[in-house]
């Protein structure tokens, strides 16, 4: 048998799965699809996925759950992970949201390391399981807007079809003249958000813990592709609804943990904004995709 | 907040407060108090309720 090139070629094939475990966004799920602009936002940028409207962008979308484990319900109390890997002309472009909005009081380094050690003690230790965010919050009043965002049922869902995308980084973009304007992109689903209680989540979670990961399958496989609207802030208040990404198919889970997102794939015409949340995130993030293989 | 989004919040931090210690979910509710007084006291009503 071990002399069979096809069974070693199946071998290698799930050993190349195991990757370093992710600090977060650990059970997650890949999709596939694209992203087609509704109108020329040669205005504002000379990125051609926002210039050029006839053009379908290919994207690799990955749903996860921010804090909780491998094996944790969907319908647990976090937030999503719903990034987009735009594979353009031009080159890569990951834009990282939440399903949850990252509120301003905790935009610095040193608050997301608080937050991410609470978590990583809440791991470790046997304590409720909400506790630690308790005592953070009751040592930083910075957050409790967090700690509001985390228990409405926004922080429950069980189908990543009705989720919003909130940025985590903001961005400049540069048009042809090389004038820059401050954006951030926001994902609104087509269908509109939807959330459920606590006590469905709690249902759902001892009956069907991989609910919203089907959900997703299922709706591809009957062909009810989920969409979601990209709406643009500009630094004016000024919001746009500048195009649509349509989910078409599920990628296997190898691909769903080969991944690594990174907000420093940018395309000429984007720019990373120059703070300290963003460089922070910047290099967290290409560290950690650059640990656990490369950005793939 | 909506009103439904408010009761719904305030049930569903109650409901993981009430197993906190009392210290530390006393303090928590201070500082909603700063941020959102009806919140606050929809916490605590439910909290006395159950």
């Amino acid at each position: 048998m071990m002399s069979d090139f096809l069974f070693m070629d199946e071998i290698a094939d799930l050993i190349k799965c195991q990757r370093v475990p992710r600090l977060l966004y650990k059970k997650g799920m890949c999709t596939e699809g694209y992203f087609i602009p509704y109108m020329n936002l040669s205005e504002y940028t000379t990125a051609k996925l926002f210039t050029e409207t006839e053009e379908e962008t290919p994207v690799v979308v990955r749903f996860s759950k921010v804090f909780s484990q491998y094996g944790a319900s969907d319908t647990k109390r976090d937030a999503a992970g719903f990034f987009v890997r735009f594979f353009t002309k031009e080159g890569r472009f990951d834009l990282l949201s939440h399903s949850l909005p990252l509120p301003q009081e905790i935009r610095t380094p040193q608050h997301l390391i608080d937050l991410l050690s609470a978590f990583r003690k809440k791991e470790e230790s046997t304590e409720m399981d909400d506790t630690a965010l308790f005592v953070l919050a009751a040592e930083q009043e910075e957050f409790i807007p967090l700690l509001l965002s985390y228990f409405s049922d926004r922080a429950t869902v069980k189908s990543y079809r009705g989720i919003e995308g909130f940025p985590l980084n903001d961005y400049f973009l540069v048009n042809q003249d090389g004038k820059r304007q401050e954006a951030s992109f926001f994902w609104r689903p087509v269908q509109g958000p939807k959330f459920i209680s606590r006590q469905e989540a709690e249902f759902f979670a001892g009956y069907d813990a991989n609910v919203a990961v089907r959900d997703m399958i299922d709706a591809v496989y009957e062909g009810q592709f989920p969409e979601y609207n990209l709406e643009l802030h500009l630094a004016d208040n000024e919001k746009l609804i500048v195009g649509k990404l349509k989910i078409t198919a599920v990628a296997d889970s190898c691909a769903s943990e080969d991944i690594g997102y990174t907000p420093l794939n940018l395309v000429p015409g984007i720019e990373l904004a120059a703070n300290e949340f963003n460089r922070f995130t910047a290099f967290a993030f290409n560290e950690s995709a650059r640990i656990r293989g490369g950005m793939r | 907040m909506t009103e439904k989004e408010l009761k719904a919040t305030a049930e569903n931090l109650s409901d993981s407060l009430f197993f906190a210690e009392e210290e530390l979910r006393n303090q928590i509710i201070d500082r909603i108090e700063k941020v959102n007084k009806e919140l606050a006291q929809q916490i605590k009503e439910n909290i006395i309720f159950r």
